[in-house]
């Protein structure tokens, strides 16, 4: 007798058995609960195409104030993102193995480091504009939070794998624990922390342009304004805008990263 | 004077692990010592020890008369001070020049880390460290970055890194074991003639038997943790060879296999 091959199918577990009908159950209540309807979408799609026949051609009377706008987003990207990023520097060699041996002092930063990073940034830009009112400040806020969430963490991943052999021979020439931070673990990881803080700066820029839905500054108040005046026309000049900027942004930083990392 | 004192030294790893037992020796100032022994028979762990990167579990360590104690870590830095290492891997920062890696050899002695940064640095300070870079014939390359040079390079540079110290003794872990044979030959050459100019206590792990008897006036053998036998290199026979490593020679793994090999190295890149 051949030996017998095994089984097609595993039966689940009961835990994972568990866990599909429960996505199921979400899957088919959620499709359910959004209404979706072929006529619903016929509608959206004929929507869509008045609100483009609208739109064109894409109204460029107000592009002085809508360009100070452009202005003052990237501004608020610029300078969140640089705040974050140097902030970033001290809380990831708080929370990296490799630079701090106190566990509890670690565990510490990494949790705040999470808490910045999982909340979402429209969350937080509501939170600084209750804080410190609308405008451009609580948007700068914002992004710099959001910076600090994104690279704090990977900051302090490119820490802890670093090769360990310069440190450990920049400590036996007596250096003290600064000195071996700034001769060894700051010069090593500095090519990818730049990498890190140009993405985080296309990021920021990304989000800066929405920030202003909630009121924290930029951008988004005037695209959220003309769109519910439903200046179409006006709308889309701000959306080809951001394109703009975006993919500029985007390029610039892909250039430097290729080039010097 | 003594440069070099190890009086009983016993590291236990683990609680049963154990790596030195009962070690002791000492090393007067201006000796050129070799320290033998394959794989796992403690030249590492001594090494570790007597740098204080390890805490020995009984005995003691002294360095130009100065306790080494990794619990008291001014004191420790003081003693490093003083004390050069060489090590298998090199030990440099990849990314940034030559003259900058031996200027970091200066950070046991400035108040504030940044006044070793090639911007901020003394005149002083760099003038010594282009003499150090002099010393080890490698003047003209003080602007290229670390990882554009050969092994034989990068090991010049941490032995020019290291003199920055102005050391009385160097300690060298594997200086020649990531090195071809005639990289490896100038390597020696320089760090003997360095010993014998500046009266430096030198103490090296090596491999090969002949370097060892070129380069060393005297051999501490390791077996299993303990001093197998301290004496003269000329002593040093097939015998006795045998004897300490078995029939087979010297059991290390082909150096492709080692960590930080430049082999292993340019594997993992």
């Amino acid at each position: 007798m051949s030996p017998t091959p095994p089984k097609r199918f595993e039966k689940p577990s009961i835990w994972s058995f568990i866990l599909i009908l429960v996505v199921l159950l979400f899957l088919v209540t959620g499709i359910n609960n959004a209404n979706i309807t072929l006529s619903r979408v016929i509608g959206g799609v004929m929507n869509i195409g008045d609100f483009l026949a609208q739109a064109f051609p894409p109204d460029f009377s107000r592009i002085g104030p809508i360009m100070s706008a452009m202005v003052e987003t990237f501004e608020m990207a610029l300078v969140g993102t640089l705040a974050g990023v140097i902030i970033s520097i001290p809380v990831a060699l708080l929370s990296s193995r490799t630079t701090n041996s106190i566990s509890f002092l670690r565990s510490l930063t990494r949790g705040a480091v999470t808490v910045m990073r999982t909340v979402p940034d429209l969350v937080w830009a509501l939170l600084f504009v209750i804080a410190v009112g609308l405008g451009p400040f609580a948007g700068i806020l914002t992004i710099t939070i959001d910076t600090i969430g994104f690279c704090a963490r990977f900051f302090s991943e490119r820490i802890d794998e670093l090769d360990k052999k310069p440190k450990e021979a920049l400590e036996s020439t007596g250096s003290g624990y600064f000195g071996v931070i700034t001769g060894s673990v700051l010069p090593q990881a500095t090519p990818s922390f730049v990498g890190t803080s140009l993405f985080a700066l296309e990021k920021s820029i990304r989000g800066a342009t929405v920030l202003g839905l909630v009121g924290a500054g930029g951008i988004g108040v005037e695209l959220s304004a003309q769109m519910s005046l439903r200046n179409f026309d006006q709308a889309l000049m701000i959306i080809i805008i951001i394109l703009i900027l975006v993919l500029v942004v985007e390029n610039i930083s892909q250039r430097i990263r290729a080039k010097y990392i | 004077m003594n440069a070099i004192e190890v009086n009983k030294v016993r590291k236990v790893y683990n609680q049963r692990d154990v790596a030195l037992d009962g070690v002791s020796f000492t090393i007067k100032e201006g000796e050129s010592v070799v320290i033998l022994g394959h794989n796992g028979s403690g030249k590492s762990t001594l090494f570790r020890t007597l740098t204080g990167f390890e805490e020995p579990t009984e005995g003691s360590v002294t360095l130009l008369g100065r306790e080494v104690d990794p619990g008291k870590r001014r004191h420790l830095r003081e003693t490093r001070k003083k004390v050069g290492m060489v090590f298998q891997a090199f030990g440099l920062v990849d990314n940034v020049s030559v003259f900058q890696n031996v200027l970091f050899g200066a950070l046991g002695q400035v108040k504030f880390a940044p006044a070793t940064y090639s911007l901020f640095a003394s005149e002083a300070l760099r003038t010594r460290a282009m003499e150090c870079l002099d010393r080890v014939g490698l003047a003209h390359l003080s602007e290229r970055r670390a990882d554009r040079l050969s092994g034989g390079q990068k090991q010049r540079i941490a032995i020019a890194r290291m003199l920055m110290q102005d050391p009385e003794i160097i300690l060298a872990d594997e200086p020649i074991a990531s090195l071809d044979p005639k990289a490896g030959r100038e390597v020696m050459d320089l760090l003997a003639d360095i010993a014998a100019e500046r009266n430096i206590t030198l103490l090296m792990i090596l491999h090969q038997i002949p370097i060892a008897k070129k380069y060393a006036d005297r051999f501490i053998a390791l077996k299993n943790g303990e001093v197998f036998a301290d004496n003269n290199v000329s002593v040093i026979d097939e015998d006795f060879e045998t004897a300490l490593f078995g029939s087979e020679g010297p059991k290390d793994p082909p150096a492709d296999e080692k960590p930080g090999s430049m082999e292993q190295e340019a594997k993992s890149l």
